[in-house]
């Protein structure tokens, strides 16, 4: 994998750093500006949903408006204007909506091969991939469904899913995440469009890695998705998302909650490649990614494993974490946040030990380079029914240049003597050493730095499915572009 | 979701207690009390959302009417500070006002002691200078409480050069009484450059009784300077403590500082050190003993300001029954502030299922320079440790009170000083004997 | 152009101070010179220099290797024509096993001269002659580059990225400090193994015993940065008897 040379290439045939700047030209519908019970009519009408799910979304707005935006982060940014915003666009669909692939509008097929996620079924690599693809508030296609579905898997989206099985999405919607959980959580109640919805029979190992690929396209526009995955008794499922969206001056509000269940000896793998436009060197524009994912270890011996590597947006504010219900339930998050220029980043986990003999795992490498703020923030929380829980932390950060901030904030709290918690961090920076290695040995500065820190970032980089490895890779030199003079 | 208005008790007939205490026609002075009260009355007492005291509630100072001290009578043997061998010099403090007859005469070369209040009717300008620096209330309110009610106390001052050979020990004793009282001792320490001292800080008060203590202790260590600073906190167990010790270190200081909390219902000891000075060093350490329903927090805060200034820190801590600890340690290294080390080590020991552990270090590194490293650890005793010894015939108990000796031994390992090491230990060894004698 | 590596009268300054005042010395390709001298003679800064390691102030001289003048060019660029600097301290990037570390730099090499990337599959061969040579088992080639190394190791692992990038001329930064002599004798093996009419050495040490396994054709004595002295391998086990003193008193 020698993806630091193929890194460098990229960023050469690249006018700007940001690849995925472009912006798709299609007739969009979008809702009215403004946020009120009416937007939610709207969204309602325009997804035909039932009235115990509007009477739920108007249940979190009325909530929503008694709550406050949460201020505890390290991170800085513009008073968001929720009433300036759309909330819901959609690309015009032309007659009837597509009834199969065949049927997607040519433009958006064009976008998704544009960002290297091609929608059709021949054209992917051997069906090792199923795809779920998201513009705006919509789901636009979802390959493979029928060979899933010969698995009973069901992978779809969250509107279809509502029509599909109701009773499944009535019965876990915010069962991990409760309306009024947090301010972005509960906005994402009232106003969510769309997303994906996965269910894993009992027994099932899902044939096939899931994906679901969100962009952004429009102007002036929110994306609040909800993904909700259940993963039944001894299931076991690898998921992954990722996320770009165009190049713009001003800022985009995304706010999404995923929702994880898992039983008995099931186990859900759950990776995010996180690559929303991060904003221009002076930090104009970029995306605000506010987002809740929150797993429920409900079974016995049920695993839920975070593993995210964040190199876009302008403000992150996300904390994956895990219920550790079930006894000898595991979880795991691991991380790599990069955040360059004018980023900003405050992300972690929460791990809630409650079952007995549960383990969690943390891994987070936090690199921060020009004038850009990364914080990690963690929960270990052990209650006093944890009997021999378990949890180690490593967190380290590496500075690059000496305009940005590394921060770490671990928060333990342990209620229960017959458990351990260790945690460990360290803060270094790529030394002269290094770089002049790289260099006498013929790498370019740019190559050192991307090679230097992907091994820095390699026990949690390891963790991701084989097929979006090289490309996180990848990324990871690309983000840090223009970071040594 | 409420929003609950500030609590600032505490605050009742200010004005006209303000109006009494010493110096108030001084306008730096009024000043000085006027911001801080009115810092406290927007703050009111701890609570929740302010991050610096996220896990301890003062409870009782939310609901018992305690009322400002003042001093009682005390007898000789409360005034008894740590049990420190050997020369000692020592400075009493009753609830909270300077009591010369108790202390010893300062008749060392370059040293000076005097009472607070003479220096405040005095308009001492060197002594409201140090207490009128930038310090900073934000997340802060019980140290703008203390300094509304700027009254008593001492003001050491040790002379540029001077080493001084016996230990200064200053004893913070509040007396029994019949109503809830709360006292503000107060000491003002400035060590000129090159100069050495060892200082001893003691709290301590009536075994059973409720009373409350918001203690404030400033340092100025000049260049070169060396401090060793002990805090020994033993108060009764309906007690109270709020204490926080602000040192600003010029360069090339060297200081060592150790905490020992053993005392209070609710406890609360606090260091900031500002390193302002290249090269400066300090080593920070603590141990802690929570039992019954106690809670006790150790706060640190180190500001890395200058560059090649060096931290080290490990705390530890026993808790049992339905104590609470608390460790939070905040490294902020500045921005330009190159070659810093940094370390910081915390290790809790829970003996009881009920017991409780919250933990926060927290790292804020804006250099790039640096190697900081911080380490937490909570849980049980190690049973391998506890099977290894009673397979080699010794008792359950026996191995077990062992392995907590080691466990704290390791930290009071760190006091330089011999006689404070010894009588630290021997502090902590009554703790835990009281302990063994009850579940024995 | 193909005549080795041309110095002449090279002064360089750290923060103001004059470390090499005025060195001259010309390695032609296929020879083996040795540079000997007293610590803080300026042995390693003139290595450093030669390979482009920031933190050096050229007051004066030129540096011209093939015909091309280095000095002007990013330590990068110099490695593609084929300069390699054997560290003194070998340096650690955990994370990075010393496969993908060699392959990026091989490959960025290659792509610099114009010439295309290697097969993985070829170049994981060639990786595994080169290390049987050395006697490095093949776990080391997955280990994080020098991440846990013993000394003895790390300066094997030196040879190893010598021996893979294969360059027109190797400095050997007192790689033989920190050895006991079995690791000595691999090393020197290694180096004389690759000993070819088109490649250089240039071999800085401060003891004459690695120029008993790695024969020089010529021996320069360094000494307050100059080049004090110069002659034949048998000037090395000269300096063995006498020591430097004569010209720490010369040059001072």
């Amino acid at each position: 994998m020698t993806s630091t040379t193929e890194t460098v290439d990229t960023v050469k045939e690249l006018t700007g750093a940001y690849k995925y700047g472009f912006v798709t030209d299609i007739e969009t519908e979008v809702a009215p500006k403004g946020l009120t019970e009416d937007t939610v009519r709207y969204i309602l009408a325009r997804k035909d949903e039932p009235t115990w799910l509007l009477d739920w979304r108007l249940k979190a707005l009325a909530l929503w408006r008694t709550m406050e935006e949460p201020r505890w982060a390290k991170v800085v940014y513009p008073a968001i204007d929720y009433q300036g915003l759309h909330y819901y666009a959609a690309p015009k669909a032309k007659g009837d909506g597509p009834k199969s692939l065949d049927e997607v509008d040519p433009e958006l097929l064009e976008a998704y091969a544009k960002l290297g996620i091609p929608l059709k079924e021949q054209e992917i690599l051997a069906g090792v991939v199923a795809v779920d693809a998201v513009f705006d508030s919509v789901s636009v296609a979802t390959t493979y469904k029928a060979r899933l579905e010969e698995k009973g898997v069901i992978f779809c989206s969250f509107s279809e899913a509502v029509h599909r099985v109701p009773e499944l999405v009535k019965k876990y919607l915010g069962s991990v995440v409760p309306q009024g959980d947090n301010y972005f959580a509960c906005l994402n109640s009232a106003v969510f469009s769309d997303g994906s919805f996965v269910y894993i029979p009992k027994g099932v190992r899902c044939p096939m890695e899931l994906s679901t690929y969100f962009r952004i396209n429009a102007r002036n526009t929110g994306q609040f998705e909800r993904t909700l995955i259940i993963a039944e008794e001894g299931s076991h499922v690898s998921y992954l998302e990722g996320c770009t969206a165009p190049q713009r001056d001003e800022h985009q509000l995304h706010a999404a909650v995923v929702e994880l269940i898992v039983l008995d000896d099931a186990e859900i793998k759950y990776s995010t490649v996180q690559n929303w436009y991060p904003g221009d060197a002076e930090g104009k524009g970029g995306i605000f990614n506010f987002v809740t994912k929150r797993g429920a270890c409900r079974g016995k011996r049920s695993k839920i494993s975070w593993t995210q590597v964040e190199t876009g947006s302008a403000v992150t504010w996300k904390y994956p974490s895990c219920i550790l219900q079930g006894d000898d339930s595991v979880g795991e998050f691991y991380s790599v946040a990069i955040t360059n220029n004018a980023q900003q980043a405050d992300t972690g986990t929460k791990m809630i030990h409650i079952g007995k003999n549960t383990r969690s795992t943390i891994v987070s490498k936090g690199i921060a380079a020009g004038h850009s703020d990364n914080t990690y923030r963690g929960l270990v929380r052990v209650l006093p029914g944890a009997v021999g829980a378990r949890n180690y932390s490593q967190c380290d950060s590496l500075l690059i240049g000496d305009k940005c901030g590394a921060h770490t904030v671990p928060y333990i709290e342990s209620r229960m003597p017959i458990s351990t918690i260790e945690h460990e961090a360290t803060t270094a920076r790529i030394s002269d050493d290094q770089l002049f290695l790289c260099r006498q040995r013929g790498l370019s500065p740019e190559e050192a730095v991307a090679l230097i820190v992907n091994g820095f970032c390699k026990e949690v980089l390891q963790n991701l499915p084989m097929e979006f490895a090289v490309e996180a890779q990848k990324l990871v030199g690309i983000s840090l572009e223009g970071s040594v003079g | 979701m409420t929003h609950s208005q500030p609590v600032a008790p505490l605050l009742e007939n200010y004005t006209a207690v303000a109006a009494a205490l010493p110096g108030t026609l001084n306008p730096r002075i009024a000043t000085m009390r006027a911001v801080a009260a009115s810092t406290y009355r927007v703050q009111g007492l701890p609570h929740a959302k302010v991050e610096a005291w996220k896990y301890t509630r003062l409870k009782d100072l939310e609901t018992v009417g305690f009322r400002r001290a003042d001093a009682g009578a005390v007898l000789p043997r409360e005034i008894a500070g740590a049990g420190v061998e050997g020369p000692v010099l020592r400075i009493v403090l009753v609830d909270g006002r300077f009591i010369a007859p108790l202390s010893n005469v300062f008749d060392i070369p370059g040293v000076s002691l005097r009472s607070l209040r003479v220096c405040l009717d005095a308009g001492d300008d060197a002594v409201i200078q140090a207490l009128d620096r930038d310090v900073d209330f934000s997340g802060a309110p019980m140290a703008a409480l203390a300094t509304a009610y700027l009254d008593d106390g001492a003001v050491l001052r040790v002379d540029a050069g001077v080493a001084v050979a016996p230990v200064v020990e200053v004893v913070a004793v509040s007396t029994a009484a019949t109503q809830p009282r709360i006292a503000f001792p107060r000491l003002l320490v400035t060590v000129g450059a090159g100069a050495a001292l060892t200082l001893v800080e003691t709290f301590r008060g009536p075994a059973d009784d409720v009373y409350a203590v918001n203690a404030v202790t400033d340092i100025s260590l000049g260049e070169n300077a060396s401090l060793s600073h002990y805090v020994l906190q033993a108060q009764g167990a309906a007690a109270t403590h709020v204490s926080v010790g602000r040192c600003d270190m010029a360069a090339g200081v060297h200081y060592e500082g150790f905490a020992l909390q053993l005392g209070g219902k609710t406890a609360r000891h606090e260091m900031r050190l500002r390193m302002l000075g290249v090269g400066g060093c300090a080593r920070l350490n603590g141990a802690y003993g929570v039992r019954d329903a106690a809670v006790c927090d150790t706060t640190t805060v180190i500001e890395h300001i200058a560059p090649e200034t060096t931290t080290d820190q490990v705390f530890k801590g026993i808790l049992d029954d339905h104590g609470r600890g608390i460790f939070q340690g905040k490294v902020h290294v500045f921005r330009d502030a190159q070659r810093i080390v940094g370390n910081q080590l915390h290790k809790g020991l829970l003996l009881s299922r009920n017991a409780e552990v919250d933990c926060k270090p927290e790292l804020l590194i804006y250099a790039n320079d640096v190697k900081c490293s911080h380490g937490a650890t909570v849980g049980e005793m190690d049973p391998d440790q506890l099977f290894f010894l009673r397979s080699r015939g010794i008792d359950e108990a026996t191995a077990r009170a062992l392995l907590m000796r080691a466990f704290l031994g390791e930290a009071f390992d760190t006091i330089q000083h011999p006689a404070v090491r010894v009588a630290f230990h021997a502090r902590a060894e009554t703790w835990l004997s009281r302990r063994e004698g009850e579940k024995a | 152009m193909n005549n080795g590596i041309i110095i002449k009268d090279l002064r360089i300054s750290v923060e103001d101070k004059e470390i090499l005042q005025g060195i001259s010395l010309v390695v032609e390709p296929g020879k083996v010179h040795a540079i000997m001298g007293p610590n803080g003679s300026g042995k390693s800064t003139l290595a450093h220099v030669i390979s482009g390691r920031p933190g050096y102030t050229v007051t004066g001289g030129s540096v011209t290797f093939n015909g091309v003048n280095v000095l002007e060019l990013e330590p990068e660029e110099r490695a593609a024509l084929g300069l390699f600097l054997a560290f003194q301290y070998p340096v650690e990037i955990p994370g990075v096993t010393n496969t993908i570390f060699l392959k990026t730099a091989f490959n960025a090499q290659r792509k610099a001269r114009g010439e295309k990337e290697m097969d993985p599959m070829a170049f994981l061969k060639l990786l595994r002659e080169k290390a049987k040579l050395l006697q490095l088992p093949d776990e080391m080639l997955k280990r994080p580059l020098n991440v846990g190394f013993s000394g003895g190791e790390k300066k094997r692992n030196e040879m190893l990225q010598m021996a893979v990038l294969a360059p027109k001329l190797a400095i050997l930064d007192e790689t033989d400090s920190g050895l006991d002599i079995d690791a000595l004798r691999i090393v020197a093996e290694g180096v004389n193994a690759q000993r070819a009419p088109d490649r250089s050495f240039l071999v800085i040490t401060h003891y004459q015993r690695l120029l008993d396994y790695i024969v020089p054709d010529v021996v320069h004595v360094l000494a307050g940065g100059r080049i004090v002295e110069t002659g034949g391998p048998d000037l090395a086990r000269q300096l063995e008897k006498t020591g430097y003193a004569d010209y720490t008193g010369n040059a001072a």
